[in-house]
């Protein structure tokens, strides 16, 4: 059994906020506070989430890990603005999102990445351009094509890339408005564990050439300590925060970091959070 | 400590595992568990593969296509085989004409039966000409209000209902007999498949995709344009397919029961039978049978540059 870990200290839980009411400054960053949802039916509504306050500080990556059918993306639907909360509210950068969502300046990558097959790569990347009636801006998809390494496929249909490819059309694409806020809903989770691996680094290297505010579901614990500046714990259905963490670890370490005793006492930590909310 | 210990024991120790697991040398320690697990599931998969004959499931590509295209054509080559065999053994009585003979009978009264084929095939076209426009209005209508998609089910089962043969008499108490009640009967045969694929069309795209419209707050119309319309194409090449020689058919039955008097395909056939020529009757159906699949082959043709846009 390994000792206690001094290195814990560098991971501070943070009791779970619960609503409080009193009116804060605009952040920059996501800032959630006292939200509260249910899905409508015909019996009274079904709740999914109950009261979820936190915030993710701007250019910063939010990790939300809990039980399945818990309600995280639910939760990124909210912050999408497809779905209107209950109660509380929901800023980004000090904008509400309704006027986040009218302004297209929220990108967001489901776990299916949903190409569609009659456009090349580079044209997907550009659907949100033609969906918003914007312009087509071929200098920002040729950047995003370069960072993501698919410049050389940009004329390829979807057919003929793999998974982990495709993956990355799909966060290129959520990219291409120049978000303020990126969600992205389990979009690893079909991978296997190497390109997983792969896709999380290159998506920090990304996020931080990108400065853009991130909110990511994952269900893999390694994965949440690996990319996140906060990892917020959630409990059973309806999901209420159980814990946040927040790891200082600097983005510039975090490859070097994985195979570190610090970063397996992170991971147990969250473990042991995760089971304490089921 | 007892031996059953000392086997629990060894069972926890970190044991080598074979990169390969090997079949040959009946790798069945307790290290080599999960592989033994495989070789079973292998085993057994390979007895079930025995069970249906042998045969496996192969990977699809090249040699599937040729061997689609063979059985296809068999079972095209099969059918004039099969009739003229029949028609051969004589059991079906004198009626049922061999293709021979049907084909001598066509190449005989060719022009005759052009002459009644020709309105038959020009009311089908306008049908599916009117068809494609209503098409085309309904799935930019559906597309604009999705709830329509329930209002179309509930019509296109109502419509299916309808024995055209029936229909058609009762509306020539309205319409004047001729190709105008003849195509109006097309348009009735064909509404089914429209109707069906439009109910498809609705529901096409899935929930991730409509999320991308919302996200960017897409006018519907638009969004139909750049990915739910393409989300129909699949739909709809099976409707057009459907469509094209549903109309046909249409036709034909209208004609049969007498929403014409002068000429078209199903007069003759009328005729034919009422007078007992088979051969006639026989030719008649072998040009309709062809009608059928070359429109069948046309809606493929249409729609082959949009689905193959779309694979």
């Amino acid at each position: 059994m390994n000792p206690a870990p001094a290195s814990l200290s560098a991971m501070e839980a943070i009791p779970a906020a619960a609503g409080d009411p009193s009116p804060a400054p605009p952040s920059d960053g996501l800032r959630i506070r006292g939200v509260s949802y249910g899905y409508p039916q015909r019996r009274g509504a079904v709740p999914a989430v109950d009261d979820v306050s936190f915030e993710v500080p701007r250019g910063g990556m939010g990790v939300l890990v809990g039980p399945s059918g818990c309600g995280k993306s639910t939760l990124l639907r909210l912050v999408a603005g497809l779905l209107e909360p209950d109660a509380g509210d929901i800023e980004v950068g000090g904008v509400n999102p309704a006027r986040l969502r009218a302004e297209r300046r929220a990108g967001f990558a489901f776990q299916d990445p949903g190409l569609l097959s009659w456009r090349t790569v580079r044209r997907n990347i550009e659907l949100p351009f033609d969906l918003a009636g914007l312009p087509r801006d071929r200098a920002w998809t040729d950047h995003l094509l370069e960072i993501t390494g698919l410049a050389d496929w940009a004329d390829r249909r979807p057919r003929e890339l793999s998974g982990g490819m495709r993956q990355r059309v799909a966060l290129a694409r959520a990219l291409a408005t120049r978000p303020d806020v990126l969600l992205l809903d389990e979009p690893f989770g079909a991978l296997d564990e190497i390109t997983r691996s792969d896709l999380n680094l290159e998506l920090l290297r990304i996020l931080t050439d990108t400065a853009t505010t991130c909110l990511l579901v994952t269900h893999s614990v390694d994965e949440a300590v690996l990319l996140a500046d906060v990892v917020v714990v959630l409990g059973r259905r309806p999901c209420a925060v159980h814990a946040v963490h927040e790891v200082p670890t600097p983005r510039a370490g975090r490859r070097e970091v994985r195979d570190t005793a610090d970063f397996a006492d992170r991971c147990r930590a969250v473990r042991a959070a995760l089971e304490a909310g089921r | 400590m007892t031996m059953m210990g000392a086997h629990a024991g060894d069972a926890t120790e970190a044991v080598p595992v074979p990169r390969t697991p090997s079949r040959a040398s009946g790798a069945s320690t307790v290290a080599g568990d999960g592989s033994a697990t495989a070789d079973r599931v292998r085993r057994l998969a390979r007895s079930d593969d025995a069970d249906r004959g042998g045969r496996s499931l192969r990977p699809t590509g090249g040699p599937a296509v040729v061997t689609r295209v063979a059985v296809t054509t068999a079972a095209i080559v099969a059918l004039p085989v099969i009739w003229a065999a029949l028609a051969a053994t004589g059991w079906l009585g004198p009626g049922f004409v061999g293709p021979a003979e049907t084909v001598r009978t066509l190449h005989e009264q060719w022009s005759m039966i052009w002459f009644n084929a020709s309105p038959t095939l020009s009311a089908t076209l306008t049908g599916v000409l009117i068809l494609l426009a209503i098409t085309a209005v309904g799935m930019v209508v559906v597309a604009v209000i999705p709830a329509l998609a329930a209002a179309l089910g509930g019509l296109s089962v109502v419509l299916g209902s309808l024995p055209l043969i029936a229909v058609t008499p009762a509306l020539a108490l309205v319409v004047t007999r001729g190709a105008q009640l003849v195509t109006i009967v097309t348009v009735l045969s064909g509404l089914v498949p429209v109707a069906a694929m439009l109910v498809a069309a609705a529901g096409a795209a899935t929930r991730g995709r409509e999320d991308l419209g919302a996200l960017y707050a897409t006018p519907r119309l638009r969004w139909w344009r750049h990915v739910g319309f393409w989300h129909t194409v699949p739909v709809l090449d099976l409707g057009l397919r459907a469509m094209l020689p549903a109309c046909f058919v249409g036709a034909i039955v209208a004609e049969w029961s007498g929403a014409t008097g002068t000429r078209g395909l199903g007069q003759v056939m009328v005729n034919a039978l009422f007078s007992y020529q088979p051969a006639l009757l026989w030719a008649a159906l072998l040009l309709a049978a062809g009608a059928a699949l070359g429109l069948f082959g046309l809606a493929a043709l249409i729609m082959m540059p949009l689905r193959r846009r779309i694979r």
